[in-house]
């Protein structure tokens, strides 16, 4: 096991070399030109060139990728174009805000959908499991954006007390207002945003969930553990949950470089000051040195998760054993 | 291949400077109410987007300039007339060949913290400019500058190598403290922190960023002129135009800068007796560029009749809702050299319009569609994917035209196609866009055969319907040596009547918007493009 653990993190390194080469390559490939797009409009030739060479843009594509890359390994990702601050600022002043909105999210998303999954599979084709079956399609199918102005329009204006943008009412902190007013002053900017980025996931993994128990209460083993006169409850969780979980864990893999990136859909409705708004205006300005770091930690972070979901296979089923 | 988006963001921020500016002087906003400004309270702006540099010579957004308006202060700044009037200078005097300017400056000037401002940091600023190192878009602007000289600590003399009028309206950008931008090498100035806690002269101190969602500033009880009365103001940042509407009904904000235009009549119905709404004509223009080389936009006749051909008032009543005025040439009604009624209006008449294609050769076809030698009129019309108002000008264009027997084909391109393969290499038979001008009437970049394509066949200006005619090329180089702003203003009527009789452009409107504020903030004068003079606005008690 230790074996293969190791193993695996060394690939990881080639594969992360190989995607920041495409990224890097890609990113120059694209129209658009970052000194053109920072300088002014009847800049000569040569002045253009002067701020190239400021930029370091003006050496060859391999070469700046050289340099940029040893950078990187000393924890450097550079200054963005635009404002001349370092990137890794821009990235952990809006990484809390993603976070915090994203883990929210998701333990909301796995507490509810889990269950709701089970019980829609164990009475398949009861009342609740239409109703289930509705909702879910309703919520994959109701676009975000729609959604979160209607939740605005119907329910924000309408309240005096529940906030429509922003993370924070000014002023209010833990020093001025005490401990538990900011928490349910937090908590009141969190309802809005919550609800709408949970309804779509919540709806595509309680389907996952419901198909997956509906395999596997269909299987001999839990036939088997009914006939040896186990009780229902230990045969539903012990047995058929737990396998029926083993999907479930896969996507937990993929939800990690989720949990990092932001929505930039839902950040740009509740004014929510994450890092998918970051990286849109980054790729809008072509602020390579934000682009390329967002787009490195993302494909760390999905070769990590991919990995990650595979560890946690063995956890969960123990038939599985690397070697 | 940018330089036009880069352009438009440069004279957009221009326009920014002056809806925001913020001043001295007339005290207007209190005749006529008795009241006294009292100091306290607050003001809630909301804005889309987020700034990125508190730096005015870096700068080139429009949320930046918005705070560094407040914050900084430049040597003068525009009146509501879009007149320029003092403020860190106290008066200036021309040479007489107009080639030394010389600033007085005030006395009784400190930055935010509390070193004396002194004519040291004018020099420092323009001289950064002129760095070239200089990584900012306004080197052009003070290219005609050739020295700064600071005789003393009050005086500013700038040397230019020829007259050049429109200098003074660059003017306005805010100075920045030479003590603490001086340790960085100008190649690195974006790196100086104090381009994210900036300390500058203006009304306004900055206090506190968090980023994406708020800016905090306090008065600054120091400023050099009257004011300011409003103790706080919060700068709230939204990214959609609709929940930023939602917030100013919910009462979270007390001043939106433009109300998308199919909610204007239901906020003014419901929310009269919460908020003053003010109609204000904005800075620019859209139009239809011809390519004046083209064989069928040559003849001037078939140009006349594109103009007379189309229905423009309807345009500004279907697509603008009525907000919004007719253009006839290429300075709008808010400037002071706009020529108004001399021009000719052309109004709605298909018949004049099918008569002048009958004049210039242009007989009906078998479909309708006109022809002359055996070619069609018919044309291309390009324009930016997804600005839906410049789309439904463009249909009505399009069914005008069909009835005198022009076809026009409209075709939508992503911007940054659309201005790296079509404009910036000036290849098109027709465009529909718009321009944001800046505060000068200054169109030499237009209009002058010299900003058309040079032999190498690279667009100089912006000319990319290279129109020439020699006439204006000489109007448009007086009124930039020109220093007597009535002499100016008869030579750019001369430069509209040209354009308005020789049509590089289908004109088509200048856009109106509707902004509304609190009416709990008093004091506001509203010019023609914004509420001016913040510092002198106070809280209704």
């Amino acid at each position: 096991m230790l074996n293969y653990v190791v193993r695996r993190l060394l690939q990881m390194i080639p594969l992360l070399i190989g995607i920041s080469i495409i990224n890097f390559t890609i990113m120059h490939l694209a129209p658009g030109d970052p000194v053109l797009l920072l300088s002014e409009r009847n800049a000569t030739p040569e002045e253009l060139a002067r701020i190239r060479a400021l930029y370091g843009l003006d050496e060859p594509i391999h070469v700046q990728y050289v340099k940029w890359l040893g950078h990187v390994l000393k924890g450097d990702f550079g200054r963005s174009f635009v404002d001349g601050r370092p990137v890794m600022d821009h990235i952990l002043e809006r990484l809390p805000y993603t976070l915090y909105l994203n883990f929210i999210v998701m333990i909301i998303i796995y507490l509810v959908a889990i269950p709701v999954g089970v019980i829609s599979a164990l009475r398949q084709y009861s009342k609740f499991d239409h109703a289930v079956t509705f909702f879910t399609f309703l919520g994959q199918a109701l676009p975000s954006f729609w959604f979160a102005l209607l939740l605005i329009y119907a329910v924000g204006i309408k309240s005096n007390w529940l906030p429509i943008a922003g993370v924070a009412t000014i002023g209010v902190n833990v020093k001025t207002s005490g401990l538990w007013a900011t928490i349910l002053d937090r908590a009141k900017y969190l309802i809005l945003p919550v609800t709408v980025v949970s309804l779509g996931s919540m709806a595509g993994i309680a389907r996952y969930m419901r198909s997956s128990m509906l395999e596997v209460i269909r299987q001999d083993y839990v036939r088997t553990a009914r006939a040896k006169g186990l009780p229902e409850k230990a045969v539903i969780i012990k047995h058929a949950l737990r396998n029926a979980l083993l999907p479930i864990v896969t996507l937990l893999g993929f939800e990690l470089p989720a949990l990092f990136s932001g929505t930039a859909i839902i950040e740009t409705i509740f004014s929510w000051p994450g890092l998918g708004l970051l990286s849109m205006r980054a790729i809008f300005q072509r602020d390579y040195q934000i682009v390329m770091a967002m787009n490195m930690i993302g494909a760390t972070l999905m070769v990590l998760g991919n990995f990650l979901a595979d560890i946690l296979y063995v956890i969960v089923d123990p038939r599985i054993k690397y070697s | 291949m940018y330089r036009k988006l880069a352009s438009l963001v440069a004279v957009i921020l221009t326009i920014a400077v002056f809806v925001t500016g913020c001043g001295s002087g007339t005290g207007q906003g209190k005749e006529g109410t008795g009241e006294k400004p009292t100091k306290g309270g607050q003001i809630v702006y909301g804005m889309t987007g987020d700034p990125v540099i508190f730096n005015p010579i870096l700068a080139t957004d429009t949320p930046s300039a918005f705070i560094n308006e407040r914050v900084y202060s430049g040597l003068v700044r525009a009146n509501e007339k879009l007149e320029l009037i003092p403020n860190l200078a106290e008066k200036w005097e021309f040479s007489d060949d107009g080639l030394v300017w010389t600033f007085h400056l005030k006395k009784n000037v400190y930055w935010h913290d509390g070193t004396k401002f002194t004519s040291a940091d004018v020099k420092f600023t323009y001289e950064a400019i002129k760095h070239p190192d200089y990584t900012g878009v306004r080197r052009t602007d003070f290219k005609p500058i050739t020295k700064i000289e600071a005789p003393d600590d009050y005086t500013v003399k700038l040397y230019l190598d020829k007259p050049y009028a429109p200098l003074l309206s660059k003017l306005t950008i805010g100075i920045i403290p030479k003590h603490i931008f001086e340790s960085t090498p100008i190649a690195k100035m974006k790196e100086n922190p104090a381009n994210m806690n900036p300390i500058g002269t203006g009304p306004y101190k900055f206090k506190e960023w968090q980023k994406g969602q708020y800016i905090l500033l306090e008065a600054n009880d120091k400023y050099f002129e009257e004011g300011p009365y409003i103790e706080k103001v919060i700068v709230k940042f939204y990214q959609d135009e609709q929940v930023m509407l939602a917030a100013l009904e919910k009462g979270d904000i007390d001043y939106m800068g433009s109300i998308p235009a199919d909610e204007i009549a239901r906020m003014e119905e419901k929310y009269s007796d919460r908020f003053v709404f003010k109609e204000l004509p904005t800075n620019g223009y859209d139009y239809i560029g011809l390519k004046q080389t083209n064989p069928i936009f040559k003849d001037k006749r078939v140009r006349q009749a594109l103009m007379y051909g189309l229905n423009r008032e309807q345009i500004v009543k279907d697509v603008l809702k009525g907000y919004g005025t007719v253009m006839n040439a290429n300075i709008p009604p808010v400037s002071w050299a706009y020529a108004g009624d001399v021009l000719n209006q052309y109004p709605y008449n298909p018949e004049k319009a099918k008569q002048l294609l009958e004049e210039a050769g242009w007989k009906p076809g078998p479909d309708g569609i006109r022809v002359k030698d055996g070619q069609r009129l018919s044309f291309k019309v390009l324009t930016a994917s997804g600005n839906k108002e410049r789309e439904a000008a463009l249909l009505i264009a399009q069914q005008n035209w069909k009835e005198i027997g022009v076809e026009a084909i409209p075709e939508y391109i992503e911007w940054s196609v659309l201005c790296s393969q079509y404009l910036d290499v000036a290849k098109f038979e027709s465009y529909l866009l718009g321009w944001s001008l800046g505060l000068d009437p200054d169109c030499y970049l237009f209009f002058h055969s010299s900003a058309a394509v040079d032999e190498k066949g690279q667009l100089v200006g912006f000319n990319d319907v290279e129109f020439k005619n020699a006439d204006l090329d000489q109007l448009l180089e007086q009124g930039r040596t020109e220093m007597n702003q009535e002499k100016r203003k008869e030579i750019y009527v001369k430069v509209q009547k040209i354009i308005n009789e020789e049509l590089p452009y289908v004109f088509l409107f200048t856009r109106n918007r509707v902004s509304a504020m609190n009416k709990k903030i008093q004091g506001v004068v509203w010019s023609t493009l914004g509420p001016l003079f913040p510092e002198k606005w106070y809280i209704k008690q």
